[in-house]
């Protein structure tokens, strides 16, 4: 059984799973409706109280879509900043923290890192399992866009060859990311410094023109602007990784003695297999240290997966408070039309008739505002990635998952089961006295 | 499905909310197709009658007998099915559904009853209503006027076809022409078909047309005339 189970595609099990969890709901309401046809009354009674009944719709509504939008950001997040991550195979820098690490070599993120030296860098780079090697440079910026030295393998590589424009042919050229402000053509100085830290003090003497433009990668790559590292290190007055008279070489190989350093190295092996034999063997005490960003992301997903949980209980909890003031709310309504009800009762409507009304109400409205909410969250979890796109450069794209699916299936199901109490309740009262009302 | 039901009491009592009597009547006996009108003070027990009759209220003691079926004996769900089925009711207020139609509220019971009647009942619904004036258009029944409105309770009362019908003041909130065109249908539609009412009312009009009239006050009968 569980064999079998376990054999079927996802999406069927997610689909059977789907369809589980809105058995018991579904099941419920075709057994009290068998035999009737209440819905004319139902949606006589619905537009009788169109009001009082589209504020709780908006309620219901409301606290499904957090749900949804919350859960499906999440799930958002985690795809985005893993696709970001997608390229960088292996990373090696100064040993230290790998989360900083990653977070300056992959996001961006400006942090003071130690560097490796040329001996460091041969070494990697010179490995017979790597396809290339390419080192890093952070610290300089324009307008606030990062200025990142490579070499053009790895600019390549990351843009997959697709550039609008063409390559840099010599330390005085630039490609820009697909959202950097600056056009083809253009000439900048970049500035010492990033962000908060950006500097006065401006490379005036130092001018590089735009020659491309990448495609867009859906990572902070996009606002990035890329030169030649030899173009770093001269900006900053070192020795440009070349011996003198080697002409205007750019890219690997680099002579070790003429190598002023590097924070972060991206290692792309020749094959994907090798990757793990790279990793040990390029963490040397107190050289250096190798990771795998998709690992180091993983480990923060995981101290993340517990406050997910933690969360995902909370969201439980309102929803099951919101359930249960739904319920109440129920009880209440089906006093406005108790009388109704009572008529109905006195005309000789028997009793499963009248449940089957005030429950096909309460349905109607849960299921209203589950599928509102649903429409709802989904529209949320758009808004907030695109604000966490525009914020992060990180591309997001929340989409409706199974999980949400099941969410609200479970959630619509179990409501509809504890709306029979209401609808219960509703037939205790006393016809004459509500007809006398 | 008999054309009409006598009705056959012992002497009952109905208790209140507090276990007091509220009304106590002597042995009754009211044969298949008598017109019976009920009238005393406010407060006498009229409606109470009337609920009793109907096996509205609990706390009745006494056997109250329509045909064989003896109302007082039935569990509630008995009781509601007898109703579905025997008898047709009409309140003082209407008590209709504003947002639908006149022929949908005068059909209501084809919701519930089993699906062979129901094209019956609505057939029905749709034959009193037009016998009793009421066009029936798309409009919802909160836009008739009061008398428009009795009349499609009527008509609803009518469309199961039961041999029972019972009315509490079903002119009461009308006007003088209005009532009395109103009662007069009702009698003429009763006596046609050969259905027992038994009918609360303060109107002489509507008294006066009546083979036999009792009279509650304080909780007990104290008249019973037979007028012809
Ligand atoms: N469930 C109850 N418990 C206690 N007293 C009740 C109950 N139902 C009715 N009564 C009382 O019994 C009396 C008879 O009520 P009923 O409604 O039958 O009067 P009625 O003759 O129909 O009066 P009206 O002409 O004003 O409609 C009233 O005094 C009423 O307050
Ligand atoms: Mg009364």
């Amino acid at each position: 059984m569980m064999d079998l189970w376990f054999s079927l595609p996802a999406a069927v099990q997610d689909s059977l799973m789907t369809l589980a969890l809105v058995m018991p709901g579904a099941l419920a309401g075709l057994y009290i409706l068998r035999g009737y046809a209440p819905w004319g009354l139902t949606r006589a009674i619905l537009l009788r109280f169109r009001g009082t009944v589209a504020v709780f719709v908006v309620l219901i509504a409301a606290s499904v879509g957090l749900g949804i939008a919350l859960s499906a950001q999440e799930r958002g997040l985690r795809h985005g900043t893993a696709m970001a991550a997608d390229k960088f195979d292996l990373v090696v820098a100064a040993p230290g923290s790998e989360i900083t690490a990653m977070l300056a070599a992959v996001y961006l993120q400006p942090s003071d890192m130690g560097l490796l030296d040329g001996d460091a860098y041969n070494a990697v780079a010179t490995h017979e399992k790597v396809e290339f090697a390419a080192p890093l440079a952070f610290g300089d910026s324009y307008n606030s866009a990062p200025v990142v030295g490579t070499t053009a393998e790895f600019l390549s590589y990351l843009s997959d060859g697709v550039i609008v424009g063409r390559m840099w042919h010599d330390s005085e050229e630039a490609v820009v990311g697909a959202l950097v402000s600056l056009e083809i053509g253009d000439t900048f100085s970049p500035a010492h410094g990033e962000g908060e830290a950006e500097e006065e003090d401006v490379h005036e003497d130092h001018h590089l023109h735009v020659v491309g433009r990448m495609a867009a990668t859906g990572t902070p790559w996009d606002r990035a602007i890329l030169i030649p590292i030899e173009a770093v290190w001269e900006v900053h007055g070192l020795a440009n990784g070349h011996r003198f008279g080697a002409g205007a070489q750019l890219g690997a190989p680099f002579d070790p003695e003429y190598f002023p350093g590097t924070p972060a190295i991206v290692v792309h092996p020749k094959e994907l297999w090798a990757s793990y034999s790279l990793r040990s063997e390029f963490t040397r005490e107190a050289q250096m240290m190798a990771f795998f960003p998709g690992t180091v992301l993983a480990s923060l997903y995981r101290i993340m997966g517990d406050i997910r949980q933690a969360m995902s209980f909370m969201a439980l909890v309102t929803q099951i408070l919101v359930a249960a003031s739904v319920l109440a709310s129920l009880f209440i309504l089906t006093r406005l039309f108790s009388r109704t009800l009572s008529l109905l009762r006195a005309i000789g409507a028997p009793d499963r008739f009248v449940f089957a009304v005030v429950w096909s109400f309460g349905a109607a409205l849960l299921v209203a505002g589950c599928l509102l909410g649903l429409g709802g969250g989904i529209a949320m979890a758009a808004i907030l990635s695109a604000v966490v796109t525009a914020r992060t450069d990180i591309y997001i794209s929340a989409t409706l998952g199974w999980h949400e699916i099941h969410f609200v299936a479970g959630f619509v199901s179990a409501a509809l089961i504890l709306a029979l109490i209401p609808a219960r309740l509703a037939l205790k009262s006393d016809i004459v006295a509500s007809l006398r009302g | 499905m008999p054309k009409s039901l006598n009705l056959t009491t012992s002497s009952f009592v109905v208790h209140g909310a507090q276990g007091k009597p509220i009304l106590s009547m002597p042995p009754l006996s009211i044969s298949a197709g008598e017109v019976v009108g009920v009238r005393g003070p406010s407060g006498a027990g009229k409606s109470t009658f009337l609920y009793a009759l109907a096996g509205l209220v609990g706390g009745v003691q006494g056997i109250i007998r329509w045909g064989d079926t003896d109302i007082v004996a039935l569990n509630p769900r008995e009781r509601a099915s007898f109703r579905a089925r025997s008898i047709g009711m009409i309140f003082q207020d209407f008590h209709l559904f504003e947002e639908l139609g006149a022929l949908q509220n005068a059909g209501i019971a084809a919701l519930f009853l089993p699906r062979p009647e129901r094209e019956a009942i609505e057939a029905r619904a749709d034959k009193h209503l037009a016998a009793l004036g009421i066009d029936v258009s798309s409009r919802t029944i909160g836009s008739y006027s009061g008398g428009e409105r009795q009349r499609v309770a009527i008509a609803r009362a009518l469309a199961t076809d039961s041999p029972i019908l019972l009315a509490d003041e079903p002119t009461a909130s009308l006007d003088r022409p209005t009532a009395d065109r109103l009662t007069d249908d009702l009698v003429q539609l009763v006596r046609q078909s050969g259905k027992t009412l038994i009918t609360v009312s303060h109107d002489p009009h509507f008294i006066q047309q009546m083979d036999r009239v009792l009279t509650i006050a304080d909780g007990a009968l104290c008249d019973d005339q037979r007028t012809q």
